[in-house]
């Protein structure tokens, strides 16, 4: 038998059940290596039966009130929206682009103003959500290379 | 509710049932994982209003995000991915320390260890006494378990109490294994140490 006391982590792996032949040999003959196994074999066996941690309400109910509606049954139909607008819109300036040109330039300033001020803030509020966005994802991405 | 789904589907087909709209369906997804989430929750945030609010937010991202799931693992384990994450966010987000202490806590890891050894050399020279647990075993573990570092807290708990393998504590942590093998060691050799040094028979 040899003398060589079973490392700390030869010990918590004999007592997963990961052990050689010749750790076993010792084992068998070591009453101190036994006395390590056997104080690891019952924390081991004491945290299987631990108290799991419950919350005191009903997950399942509480979720089940706050779930989304059902997503939309023509995702596609947005995108198709979009397309079509822009296809108005562009039919719209090629037939009528010169009429529209000298309708903007009879405007007087406050109604151009009326007009491109409300346009500008939605154009902005849209750019800071595409960042908030933007950032958001970036942080994900961040903290799962920290993670790792 | 019904019951059957409990027991009768397996995961493909809760899924599939839930994707065609069955709400019921959903509520047994909640019903057959959170324990784990419950567990992970507990173990990674303090504060008992932000752990319930963590927990409907868990599952209405995993709702949301059902529809993507290929199955490349266990459901489980990829509701303990979005679990681990979305405490982390929060973690980020209002606990920049208690981060800190998941993702970086190496310095502090080293001289808990430094000192560990130290405790460990004195009881491996004369470990003599025996662990035998009595009534007072379950609050003294979960005391010991709370004054480990976090992410061996996690660990332990993922291994030990949810018997998860290496693989699937690697994939919803995103850590090696050799990292978790690593917090697991240390992890109940703090554990054994600090009952042997603190706790006589009587007090388990």
């Amino acid at each position: 038998m040899t003398i060589l006391h079973l490392s700390e982590e030869e010990i918590q792996d004999y007592t997963d059940g990961l052990s050689t032949a010749g750790q076993q040999a010792h084992v068998a003959a070591c009453a101190s290596c036994k006395l390590r196994i056997s104080n690891y074999q019952s924390l081991f066996s004491e945290l299987q039966t631990l108290d799991r941690p419950a919350f005191d309400f009903d997950l399942a109910t509480l979720v089940l009130a706050q779930l989304p509606t059902a997503k939309a049954q023509y995702p596609w139909l947005p995108a198709l929206a979009a397309v079509l607008s822009v296809i108005f819109c562009a039919v719209i300036a090629l037939c009528y682009g010169s009429l529209i040109g000298q309708f903007i330039k009879g405007m007087s300033q406050i109604w151009l103003l009326i007009l491109l001020c409300p346009g500008a803030i939605l154009l902005s509020l849209q750019a800071l959500h595409l960042y908030q966005d933007y950032q958001s994802k970036l942080t994900e991405i961040k903290l799962q290379d920290l993670a790792t | 509710m019904n019951n059957r789904y409990a027991y009768t589907l397996n995961d493909q087909q809760v899924v599939a049932q839930i994707l065609s709209g069955d709400i019921n369906a959903y509520a047994q997804l909640v019903k057959r994982t959170e324990g784990l989430v419950t567990q992970m929750i507990f173990k990674m945030i303090n504060n008992p209003s932000d752990r319930k609010d963590l927990a409907q937010d868990i599952y209405i991202k995993v709702y949301k995000n059902l529809g993507d799931f290929k199955f490349q693992a266990r459901l489980s384990t990829w509701i303990g991915q979005i679990t681990y994450n979305t405490c982390l966010h929060y973690l980020s987000k209002k606990r920049p320390v208690l981060l800190n202490a998941y993702l970086d806590a190496d310095a502090d890891e080293q001289r808990s260890l430094e000192r560990l050894q130290q405790k460990t050399q004195d009881i491996h020279s004369n470990e003599t006494e025996s662990i035998i647990f009595g009534k007072q075993a379950s609050s003294i573990l979960h005391s010991e378990i709370g004054r480990l570092p976090p992410m061996q807290k996690l660990i332990i708990t993922l291994f030990h109490a949810e018997e998860l393998s290496y693989q699937e504590i690697s994939e919803i942590t995103g850590l090696p294994d050799g990292t978790i093998k690593s917090h697991l060691f240390r992890a109940r050799k703090t554990l054994k140490t600090n009952i042997l040094t603190n706790y006589t028979r009587e007090d388990l």
